[in-house]
């Protein structure tokens, strides 16, 4: 870390970049259209739904595709954004993993307040505070990781197409690759064998976390065989403190990854 | 001050950089000049804290640029040899940026933006700029920090001759501030009597100095006709005439 | 001393009322058709009624047996119990204690409290019993049955359960060999199993509340019976009903039945009955349907439900139409079982699924399209459990998706070939209120 960090004394560049990230954040062209898509998101579930409890779970809906993925391509873009004055950036005395953390810090403070949009109708249909708050944070960390999946997507890349389309693809792995290999690995005898371990490799994709986190804490449905082996157990258990966990792991993990490769860059 | 010694680079197995070495004094402008491929950019990159060499080092004022970057770099400005930026970014909002980044008095800033002609586009968005604009925006951001290094990569190159000629004024003016100013270009013949001193560049170290107040006209003209002439020259034997 | 033999008298409540007789002296003294009042306060059990009496409890009236055997029987027919506190019954399972054991036709018990017993009330052979409006509850510090809920499926005998242990619950309602009971209004929990019917036929159980026990219903070889209203709910399984025919099962709610294989409502091997407009929700199956025929499956709510139809083998000739199945993480599990033999619609309506393509271009409330509820994850349900990790993945979606396009190989589903959307039962209301109006301008 002290590699991707060498000097934090001087505070004022740091402040600059961040002021200048969340400027960047608000003129991202994915950020804008998102913030549209979340205000309709909400409004909505708001008017479409029958009961609370649907508007509840149409948020969800839209946290695990829309979130996640809008909160990607805003990274991978972002990363990208100014690729071409990277030359001047990492001429100035800043350290450059500064960018990678003022841009995550920038676009997560965002995101913060643009989700407030997609919730706030559901916690002013009477959805429950305490249960939109749940899911407000969860979705939040949810934004977190795929914005450092994002992040970590555009500065491996060698230019904005590369990101994307780099970026995109492990979207679509997270919510759909690892669960159909998942399924298919599942009629393995050797599968079938080691449970713990399938569940394990389940439990490490952030997707899975969240979708299993709302299902059986938040949607209150009944977690009839899913419990059978013992880290299934805690899985469930605890699947709001795991999915933290997961989320965070990855965010940092990805975070630093991207730190890393900035740090090497040589044009 | 800048201090190059034995700076070696290669990307893959194509050596750019054989130890080049050469300094740069405060109060000078000191002219980098070279056929393109020569490891011109590569030095200035190595400069800027941009690359990292394979062997050698590199001080500016004093301060080697590898071990220690970010003190280094308090110490110089660099403008690239096309600067671009965030597109959808104002300049207002880029110098405003750059500005924070080193702590620059608002005086100086206002009077940067009136040097560099940027007032009325304060407000228009850097991917609407033309080519001479953006590179007037660097050279205003060149000139914000007042570092005591400047390093300039090939400028000038979308100015037109009117800016180019406020360019060469004002790098004179800031080496006669005791700023050390090393400039790469292949218009040679444009500096001819504005640089204090000329190193020729070859081969990814510096060939021999050249005399600055008697620099030749087509410096790639003559490079691109007679590609092979180096080869047969010997470094006493330079692949054109510098005098006449 | 007196005093305090007194005083202690009235804090036990223990006290002697009509001229000090007993309460079995009260009723063998009593005529055939007399009423007798039972005062407040703790009178000694147990007692035996051999002939047709009332028995009316003044409010704080109790019967408490002394952990041996009945604390009430009801040995004679036509006789009246209400209004008391029963308690402190034996707790021998083989001996079948209950707090009120009935053997006589046509008993009325109702809107007693019925506690710290065994079974609460047993009905052997008997007809014409009415159980109105009574609140039992199971002896708590007993253990509460742990088999698996299918465990017994298939069991024939008088006794509740083939193997009877001691320190268990026992039933709340239990009848064997009955005719034509009225069960109506009554709250039982913290037994076994809530109602339990073995041989008894033609009956009525309406708008009883039964929660936390392990069977809410545990029915078999009982036909011609009628389920109406009732609530079932945070059992092990809602109501398990099994080995009968010609039941009605009407507007009942199944719910927040959970756990390991909790059920909403099993049905097995039960024929020529309908369920109609239950409400089976939140239950970690909802309603389970195996070696069932000819049943009527109409308008029945399936919804948040971990699996909402567990669709067994052999079940042929049943209909479903007008259900409305939504959010159940898996709306229809067949297991591999051959599906084929039941219809999805009749009369060209079919049910409600939530993830359904809505296609109406005729708008007649039912979609162009037949609906394709696919079961992804068949025989390894059973085989690994924990791919119920992969529940309402978007991977699955994608590939339910991919099946309503272009039929996979070897996936197992239900076809609905009239799948309702939402407009159809305001369309449906719509039409009746044009048919009222047109035949009343007539």
């Amino acid at each position: 870390m002290s590699r991707l960090f060498p000097s934090l004394v001087e505070v004022a560049p740091l402040r600059a970049v961040l002021l200048r990230e969340f400027r960047d954040a608000l003129i991202n062209r994915y950020f804008q259209v998102f913030s549209v898509l979340s205000l309709l998101g909400g409004a909505a579930a708001f008017v479409l739904s029958e009961d609370t409890h649907s508007i509840a779970f149409l948020i969800l809906q839209v946290s695990l595709y829309f979130v996640s993925l809008f909160a990607l391509l805003a990274g991978a873009s972002s990363a990208q954004a100014e690729r071409e004055e990277w030359q001047m950036l990492f001429a100035q005395p800043v350290p450059r993993a500064a960018y990678i953390i003022g841009k995550f810090i920038a676009y997560l403070s965002i995101f913060s307040a643009v989700l407030v949009l997609l919730f706030l109708p559901g916690l002013v249909a009477g959805s429950g505070a305490q249960r939109i708050a749940m899911l407000y944070l969860q979705t939040l960390l949810l934004a977190a990781a795929f914005l450092a999946v994002g992040l970590a997507a555009g500065f491996l890349a060698h230019d904005r197409a590369q990101a994307l389309i780099a970026g995109v693809s492990a979207w679509l792995l997270f919510l759909f690759g690892f669960d159909l290999v998942a399924l298919f690995a599942a009629r393995w005898d050797f599968v079938q064998k080691f449970p713990d371990l399938w569940v394990g490799l389940l439990m490490l994709n952030p997707l899975d976390s969240f979708r299993i986190e709302a299902l059986f804490a938040l949607e209150q449905i009944p977690a009839e065989a899913a419990n059978k082996t013992p880290l299934a157990s805690w899985w469930i258990g605890h699947a709001g403190l795991w999915f933290s966990m997961v989320a965070a792991f990855w965010t940092v993990a990805l975070v630093a990854l991207a730190g890393l490769r900035l740090n090497r860059w040589e044009e | 001050m800048i201090a190059v010694e034995a700076l070696t680079k290669s990307y893959g197995r194509n050596l750019v950089l054989r130890g080049m070495t050469f300094n740069a004094a405060p109060r000078e402008i000191t002219l980098l000049v070279g056929a393109n491929g020569a490891g011109k950019s590569t030095t200035m990159k190595v400069l800027a804290g941009l690359i990292r060499p394979q062997k050698g080092s590199a001080h500016i004022n004093r301060i080697d640029i590898v071990d220690q970057r970010i003190a280094a770099q308090r110490s110089l400005a660099y403008l690239p040899q096309r600067p671009s930026f965030h597109p959808r970014m104002t300049c207002a909002e880029i110098l405003r940026f750059y500005a924070r980044l080193r702590a620059v008095a608002a005086s100086r800033y206002e009077a940067v933006i009136d040097l560099a002609g940027l007032r009325e586009f304060e407000r228009v968005r850097t991917s609407a700029l033309s080519g001479g604009t953006r590179q007037r925006l660097g050279l205003a951001l060149l000139l914000l920090p007042d570092a005591p290094v400047l390093l300039l990569d090939e400028p000038g190159l979308s100015l037109d001759p009117g800016w180019r000629q406020r360019l060469q004024d004002t790098l004179r003016f800031e080496a006669e501030r005791g700023k050390t100013v090393l400039v790469t270009t292949h218009l040679v013949r444009e500096w001819n009597n504005v640089a204090h001193r000329c190193l020729l560049c070859r081969d990814g170290k510096i060939e021999r100095e050249l005399d600055p107040t008697n620099l030749p006209h087509n410096f790639d003209e003559m490079e691109q006709v007679a590609p092979d002439a180096h080869k047969r020259s010997t470094i006493n034997e330079p692949p054109f005439s510098i005098v006449g | 001393m007196n005093a305090r033999i007194f005083c202690l008298a009235i804090v036990l409540g223990i006290t002697n009322h009509a001229n000090s007789a007993t309460l079995q002296e009260r009723i063998d003294a009593a005529a055939p058709g007399d009423t007798i009042r039972i005062e407040a306060g703790v009178h000694a059990g147990p007692i035996v009624i051999n002939k047709p009496l009332t028995i009316v409890g003044e409010r704080g009236a109790e019967i408490r047996g002394a952990g041996r055997g009945n604390v009430v029987t009801i040995a004679a027919d036509d006789v009246a119990l209400s209004g008391l506190r029963i308690a402190g019954s034996g707790l021998q399972l083989s001996d079948d204690d209950a707090a009120v054991f009935v053997t006589g036709n046509r008993a009325k018990i109702d809107n007693n409290v019925i506690a710290d017993s065994l079974h609460g009330i047993y009905l052997k052979k008997i007809s014409g019993a009415q159980i109105l409006n009574n609140r039992i509850q199971g002896k708590t510090t007993l253990t509460a049955s742990t088999e698996p809920v299918e465990k017994g499926i298939g069991t024939s005998t008088e006794n509740c359960d083939t193997t009877l242990v001691a320190n268990r619950r026992g039933n709340g309602i239990h009848q064997w060999n009955c005719e034509g009971t009225l069960i109506r209004g009554n709250e039982i929990s913290d037994t076994r199993d809530g109602i339990y019917f073995s041989f008894t036929n033609n009956s009525r159980v309406e708008n009883n509340l039964v929660h936390h026990v392990r069977y809410g219903l545990h029915y078999m070889y009982s036909d011609g019976n009628v389920f109406e209203n009732n609530t079932f709910s945070e059992n092990a399984a809602g109501a398990a009903i099994m080995f009968s025919k010609e039941l009605v099962v009407r507007g009942n709610r199944f719910i927040n039945n959970r756990g390991h294989r909790a059920y909403g409502l099993i049905f097995q091997s039960c024929d020529r009955s309908r369920l109609e407009q239950n409400e089976i929700s939140e239950n970690a199956v909802g309603l389970s349907f195996n070696q069932c025929n000819e049943n009527r499956i109409v308008g029945n709510r399936v919804t948040h439900n971990y699996i909402g139809l567990r669709f067994g083998s052999n079940s042929d000739g049943n209909a479903f139409t007008e259900n409305i199945f939504v959010r159940n993480l898996h709306p229809v599990e067949t297991g591999g079982s051959d599906v084929s033999g039941s219809r999805w619609a009749v009369n060209g309506v079919g049910n409600f699924w939530d993830d359904s393509f809505e296609l109406d271009l005729d708008g007649d409330g039912i979609n162009d399209l037949p609906h394709r509820e696919l079961d992804l994850f068949g025989v390894l349900r059973r085989d690994f459990p924990a791919v119920a990790f992969l529940s309402d993945s978007p991977a699955l979606k994608l590939l339910r998706f991919a099946e309503e396009r272009a039929a996979l190989p070897g996936a197992s589903y239900i076809e609905d070939p009239a799948p309702l959307n939402s407009r159809f039962w305001t369309l449906r209301a719509q039409r009746a209120a044009r048919s009222v109006i047109s035949s009343n301008t007539k």
